[in-house]
């Protein structure tokens, strides 16, 4: 159903509070609609966003196509983010990043038909000291090998 | 006032305004694409760049800076002229042309693009990009309007219009980087009446007026000053037109009517400035029931006679102007009417139509559909909505009725009673009912073809002038009715419609002051009407 229930209403009061126009509120309420509904915007949320804020839909659309953060489709039940960016690329994550697109036949803003992985490139994570690695459904991103990532995905396959 | 310096010649300006600003005003060019004195300001383009020399307190800006965006301050030096300049000048342009795919010979903004101008200008001619440009195709974007986004260059004007001006934000800005796309909601088609604003705005052929597309190379047409006759509030425009024919009508500046913008309505005016199939092509006479085609001495002279035979007077005579004609005709008319036949001319109302309201765009349109009324009310024509005068006077069976233009065409009722009358004399630009009751047609000129003022709803008196040539037998109405005024024995010192405006001044109270020449180009309130 599209439409935030009362709970979630109450934190977007208090988020329109924090900004002399509700517009101003859209990336937090953005935020939250992910946050609601397997870490996207899915089909009619825009327009409800687009009311709940007073502004067009042509903002909101604007908003969600420049942040690659902002998804459209829902993510796998695991969510990698591998890093490329210079500290994690000079010790290999471009390297981890093509191993993963191989073993998971998925490129970068894609998910696995068993909707089980999804694969996102981003910029640093700010733990460049554990470069080359990943991060999982926003926990504590870690230090990975290849082989780690092999066995760590056969665990989740198995696991389901 | 505080001023700063252009390439050493001092600027005044006021107090918070920008460099573009000032500079502009004071009529020097500064390349710009996305400043436009009716949006934010947003300095996205880089276009604008100057090189500050001097920001006022003696020492140079570190950077270039973009004068959209920079406000002058009192003692700046600034330049347009430095290598320093001239180097960001051309890695801008180079930048813009990145994408484009300089489709120059088939692109209708060619000649009137600020791309091409400024590339000519400011870049260097060559161009560092080897990858491959990132390619879009048409879209269909507007009722009015076509979008070709490979053209683009990210100024972000249409989204601001759409936002600011027009409101309904139907132009938006998706993705990011090189990805960027100016755009309308996935299939969203604009409908509204102010879309051909958004090709004016476009500094480059990405949207381009449907009705004009791959028709006429912009540089082959000459611009005739005029204003819009399609509805009462008299946007000021330029009649584009090329071997005769009107190919567009463009919006021309005037800030104390349109400002910058017209309605699509009124854009496709254009359209009956061509017509030749509803048009009042040759003079015409009814014999034994039937309209048949004279010479216009013979019909003139046949005017005269059958006038005399009749002799009428007073309420005999009645004189119906529609306000599609101009003030010089109007005034005319009604003279023509008193001097003559001591008879009154009634301007009966044409049915007003709906129009939106809202913010200033909307007001643009007005519900009155013709460019005159004020005008008529102010020569003290009997003007009423409700057509009651007209009325009265039709039902006092006049014998005969003189008719300029096309009034009220829809009213069946009132056009038999005028039918009623033994002679009707009309005075035609294009076929109307009128056609079918009337016993002599006199081909006259649209606004197009003439030249004279009409009187805007807020009481301003604009001039329009002649861009194209009438078709072979029709003329001007103000020569129409002098000749008749002439055949009828009045001597008149006028020959041309500005002399008429002139002798308007002096005859007209509300008309007091005005001339052809203090009219000017952007118009003149009528007297006791605030500017
Ligand atoms: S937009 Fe300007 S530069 Fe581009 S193809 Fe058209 S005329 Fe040429
Ligand atoms: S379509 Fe035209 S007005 Fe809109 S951003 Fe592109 S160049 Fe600017
Ligand atoms: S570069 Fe990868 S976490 Fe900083
Ligand atoms: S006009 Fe100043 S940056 Fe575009």
């Amino acid at each position: 159903m599209v439409g935030f229930n009362d709970a979630v209403m109450k934190e977007v009061q208090g988020l329109f509070k924090r900004y002399p126009k509700k517009q101003h509120a859209l990336l937090p309420i953005l935020h939250l609609v992910m946050r609601e509904n397997q870490g996207c915007v899915p089909e009619g949320w825009e327009d409800y966003v687009a009311e709940l804020c007073e502004t067009s839909l042509n903002h909101i659309r604007g908003v969600i196509t420049f942040y690659d953060m902002i998804r459209k489709e829902p993510t796998g039940k695991f969510h990698i983010r591998v890093c490329t960016c210079v500290p994690c690329g000079m010790c290999g994550g471009d390297q981890i990043k093509n191993h993963i697109i191989k073993k998971l036949a998925i490129h970068p803003g894609h998910t696995t038909p068993d909707g089980l992985f999804s694969l996102e490139e981003v910029q640093c994570l700010a733990a460049c000291d554990k470069a080359p690695l990943i991060q999982v459904n926003g926990n504590n991103p870690e230090k990975v090998t290849e082989e780690s990532i092999d066995i760590w995905i056969q665990e989740m396959r198995q696991k389901g | 006032m505080p001023t700063f310096y252009l390439d050493d010649e001092p600027i005044e300006f006021e107090e918070g305004e920008t460099i573009i600003k000032a500079a502009l005003r004071h009529g020097k060019d500064v390349p710009r694409y996305c400043y436009h004195p009716a949006l934010t300001v947003v300095a996205q383009c880089r276009m604008c760049l100057v090189d500050v020399t001097d920001m006022g307190n003696g020492r140079p800006a570190p950077k270039l800076f973009t004068s959209c965006s920079t406000p002058a301050m009192p003692g700046m030096k600034v330049s347009l002229q430095t290598d320093k300049v001239k180097e960001g000048q051309n890695i801008i342009s180079e930048l813009t042309l990145v994408n484009h795919p300089l489709d120059c010979p088939i692109c209708d903004q060619s000649g009137e693009c600020d791309l091409q101008d400024y590339a000519f200008q400011y870049g260097t001619g060559h161009s560092e990009m080897t990858h491959e440009k990132r390619t879009y195709g048409w879209r269909d974007v507007g009722t009015y309007i076509m979008l070709e986004r490979n053209r683009c260059i990210h100024c972000s004007r249409c989204e601001r219009y759409s936002k600011e001006v027009e409101g309904a934000h139907d132009f938006g800005v998706f993705l990011r980087s090189h990805e960027t796309t100016f755009d309308t909601f996935e299939d969203h088609r604009i409908t509204h009446k102010f879309q051909g604003n958004l090709v004016d705005l476009c500094p480059v052929g990405a949207i381009t007026e449907r009705e004009f597309r791959f028709k006429k190379r912009a540089w082959k047409l000459t611009r005739t000053p005029s204003v819009c006759a399609s509805c009462a509030t008299g946007c000021n425009i330029t009649v584009d037109h090329e071997s005769n024919r009107v190919e567009r009508l463009k919006p021309r500046e005037n800030q104390a009517v349109n400002r910058w913008w017209m309605c699509d309505d009124g854009r496709i005016g254009y359209r009956q400035l061509n017509d030749r199939e509803h048009r009042a092509l040759e003079p015409q006479a009814r014999v034994k029931g039937e309209l048949i085609p004279a010479n216009w001495e013979t019909i003139q002279l046949a005017v005269i006679t059958r006038l005399e035979e009749i002799s009428a007077r007073g309420d005999q005579v009645v004189g119906l102007a529609d306000t599609t004609a101009t003030n010089e005709e109007l005034f005319l008319f009604k003279k023509m009417l008193v001097d003559c036949f001591g008879a009154k001319t009634y301007s009966p109302a044409h049915p007003q139509q709906a129009a939106p309201t809202g913010h200033f765009l909307n007001d643009l349109i007005s519900p009155d559909k013709t460019p005159n009324s004020a005008g008529a009310k102010a020569l003290g024509l009997g003007m009423d909505l409700k057509n009651d005068g007209v009325r009265k006077a039709l039902e006092k069976s006049p014998k005969v009725v003189f008719v300029l233009g096309n009034p009220w065409s829809e009213n069946s009722q009132l056009l038999a009673l005028a039918a009623k009358a033994d002679f009707v004399c009309h005075i035609a630009t294009f076929s109307s009912p009128w056609v079918q009751i009337t016993d002599v047609v006199l081909p006259g000129a649209t606004f197009a073809e003439k030249a004279g003022t009409y009187t805007n709803k807020h009481g301003r008196v604009q001039r329009i002038f002649p861009a194209v040539n009438p078709p072979e037998d029709c003329r001007d109405q103000t020569r129409i009715l002098l000749d008749l005024m002439r055949g009828l024995g009045i001597s008149t010192e006028f020959n041309t419609p500005v002399q008429v405006l002139n002798g308007l001044g002096s005859q007209e109270a509300a008309f007091k002051g005005l001339t052809w020449d203090t009219v000017g180009t952007s118009g003149q309130p009528l007297a006791g009407i605030k500017a």
